[in-house]
């Protein structure tokens, strides 16, 4: 079996030993970044499709993340040395008011894994912030967070402000956490909703595919 | 005259509520609500929700006129957040239970605690108290917390948790121990009123007290919510030995909290105490460590509340489906389960007539829908426990928020007198 196959192998069996040792091999064999993260995001992919199938859980998704991690450590010198080519930018964060960030963070670590370019606004971010970020970054997803119930107010107010803005349109819009379901979607003017990681990507996967905002 | 239609009032409550819990049905299925500081309840009662998170008599006002003008059964909740971690002060002192585990807005202003952020504070005025949570303990440190918690508790997490105890011998850190103590009487007395206006109301006064399954305290209060899963994968025996040394003291918190003398017992209505489990880790474990760990230990504290005539309400974060079937180890008609997004069919399946189960409104459609779709969604839910045996009508996520439309609060009751 290849390096690239053992790692994904690795990462879906969340065996943190192995997994640090064949990224140690591949990066002293000269291996690609793209192929070490391409590895990376089968891995994650198949960890998806077991949580949807209810043989993983979150706390599989945490560890993975905490394997991604790692794993982005020892890659950060590779990457330092050049860009890397990305599938597009996704601007998320925690809407204003919410300071909740675990499954955020989760959602950052995966996107990050499947080739996206990040930019995580962090927690409590006002409209006004998701605005300027759009503006600056050009994404061609925006995530908006939230776990607790008053958090529904807000991703409406982010998403009317980017209305405004006339930015809306260039964009499409998911919003994630425990509390958000198809009605919420409808009611703050979301393009779609998830609340697990595996669902979201695919979405945003779809999206992309389609070329957003190009 | 007025006296006769309280007690009337009272009586009827008291059956509804008994009877839900013994899988039956009163006149009415009891309308429960289980609200700490939540926007809807501030602006209702025309404050901030900072008013509230500072003030436990603003709060105490806010949480009456919900429960006249909506007709809550059963009003559980208090201002603020958990303050859990000084859970074993209760073993030196015990007249500090159970108030010392209670966080305010003005608690958290005079401790200066790192794990909660408030309206008013580091929050905006009309936020929502929030628990962030934070590491304070390493993990080389395990074994000094499992070898004598409350002594790790004392020497290393309060100076870490708390920044007015940073350094405990000072002039702070004693003035602000001071302060705890006095903010504690007024809150005592702010609850002892509500109790009494409550009561005024008919509602039925019960014993209740907080506590957490051991391996969420580790979660939310030594380590922090995501290492703890780490750990889980990474040192399981080290967090299953934490928990295992913690249990002592939660279980004598809610054995003494809740055994009151007999000349206390006589101010409340319903004998059998009741104890609130919020479960934070359940929904991210996996079954593995879900049910070698975390429900062996939940299940503990379960049977010695059954042992001594309490009732167990828990409360199931999240999607709790996966983990349904292990409550079929609970004996029949003991426990409240509440459940907050559940495959609901999958929950009357394996729960409809072995226990009492609460929930059923998505907080969101109080927002998002009209009063039609609340109607329809109270009707849908009662006749999924056959009118609403066995069943007691809450709320799926415990804070409300601001923009809950008054008009869908008044179609719960209406829809639940219509109904069942």
């Amino acid at each position: 079996m290849s390096d690239k196959k053992r790692l994904t192998q690795a990462i879906i069996n969340l065996n943190e030993e192995m997994v640090t040792d064949i990224v140690k091999k591949m990066i002293t064999d000269n291996v690609e970044v793209t192929d070490i993260i391409d590895a990376c995001r089968d891995g994650m992919t198949a960890i998806g499709d077991l949580f949807e199938k209810g043989d993983y859980f979150l706390s599989e998704m945490v560890m993975a993340s905490e394997l991604l991690t790692g794993v982005m450590g020892h890659l950060k010198m590779k990457v330092d040395r050049g860009p890397i080519k990305t599938l597009g930018t996704v601007v998320i964060g925690t809407v204003e008011g919410d300071i909740h960030y675990i499954g955020k963070d989760i959602v950052v670590k995966v996107l990050e894994a499947n080739g996206y370019l990040v930019v995580d606004l962090g927690v409590d971010v006002s409209p006004e912030k998701f605005v300027e970020a759009i503006r600056t970054h050009k994404p061609k997803v925006v995530g908006l967070s939230g776990l607790i119930t008053e958090a529904i107010g807000p991703m409406k107010k982010t998403i009317d402000a980017i209305e405004a803005a006339s930015l809306r349109d260039k964009i499409k819009i998911i919003i994630g956490g425990g509390i958000v379901d198809e009605e919420i979607c409808s009611y703050v003017g979301a393009d779609s909703w998830a609340n697990n990681v595996s669902t979201g990507l695919k979405i945003i996967n779809e999206w992309v595919g389609e070329n957003v905002g190009e | 005259m007025l006296e006769n239609n309280v007690n009337k009032i009272l009586t009827q409550k008291i059956d509804r509520i008994e009877k839900a819990i013994n899988l039956g049905k009163g006149d009415r299925v009891p309308f429960c609500t289980i609200l700490g500081v939540n926007a809807f309840q501030a602006n209702y009662a025309g404050y901030s929700t900072a008013d509230l998170s500072n003030d436990p008599n603003k709060f105490g006002h806010s949480k009456v006129k919900l429960v006249k003008d909506f007709d809550i059964d059963m009003p559980f909740g208090t201002p603020g957040q958990n303050n859990t971690i000084a859970i074993t002060l209760g073993e030196d002192y015990p007249d500090l239970r159970p108030s010392i585990v209670v966080m305010t807005g003005r608690i958290h202003s005079i401790l200066q605690d790192k794990f909660t952020k408030w309206p008013g504070q580091e929050l905006d005025q009309t936020s929502v108290p929030q628990f962030v949570g934070k590491k304070f303990l390493e993990l080389d440190e395990y074994d000094e917390f499992i070898e004598n918690p409350p002594k790790f508790i004392n020497q290393k997490i309060f100076p870490r948790a708390y920044r007015s105890l940073e350094n405990t011998s000072s002039g702070i850190a004693y003035g602000a121990l001071i302060k705890w103590g006095k903010e504690l009487f007024i809150y005592n007395a702010a609850m002892q009123a509500i109790r009494t206006e409550l009561r005024a109301l008919g509602c039925p006064q019960i014993i209740t007290v907080n506590a957490n399954n051991p391996y969420d305290f580790i979660a939310d209060f030594v380590r922090d919510f995501d290492q703890a899963i780490i750990d889980f994968h990474r040192n399981p025996e080290k967090i299953e030995a934490a928990a295992e040394a913690m249990l002592p003291y939660i279980m004598r918190f809610i054995e003494k909290t809740t055994n009151l003398p007999p000349e206390a017992k006589k101010n409340f209505d319903i004998q059998n105490p009741i104890v609130i489990y919020p479960l934070h880790l359940n929904e991210f474990l996996n079954r593995k460590f879900y049910n070698n760990y975390y429900w062996p230990m939940m299940k503990k504290l379960i049977n010695a509340d059954i042992k001594s005539g309490r009732v167990p309400l828990i409360l199931f974060e999240g999607d709790h489906t996966p983990h349904l079937e292990t409550l079929l180890d609970l004996p029949d008609g003991k426990i409240i389960a509440h459940f907050e997004r559940p495959n609901w069919s999958k929950v009357v399946e394996v729960l409809k007539g072995r226990q009492c189960v609460m929930g059923g409104i998505p907080t969101s459609l109080m927002v998002t829908g009209t009063p039609q779709d609340v109607e329809e969604k109270v009707r849908e839910m009662l006749e999924l426990f056959d009118g609403g045996k066995g069943f007691i009508l809450s709320f799926s996520h415990y804070s409300l928020p601001g923009d809950t439309k008054v008009e869908n609060m008044r179609a719960v009751v209406n829809s639940l007198n219509k109904y069942s």
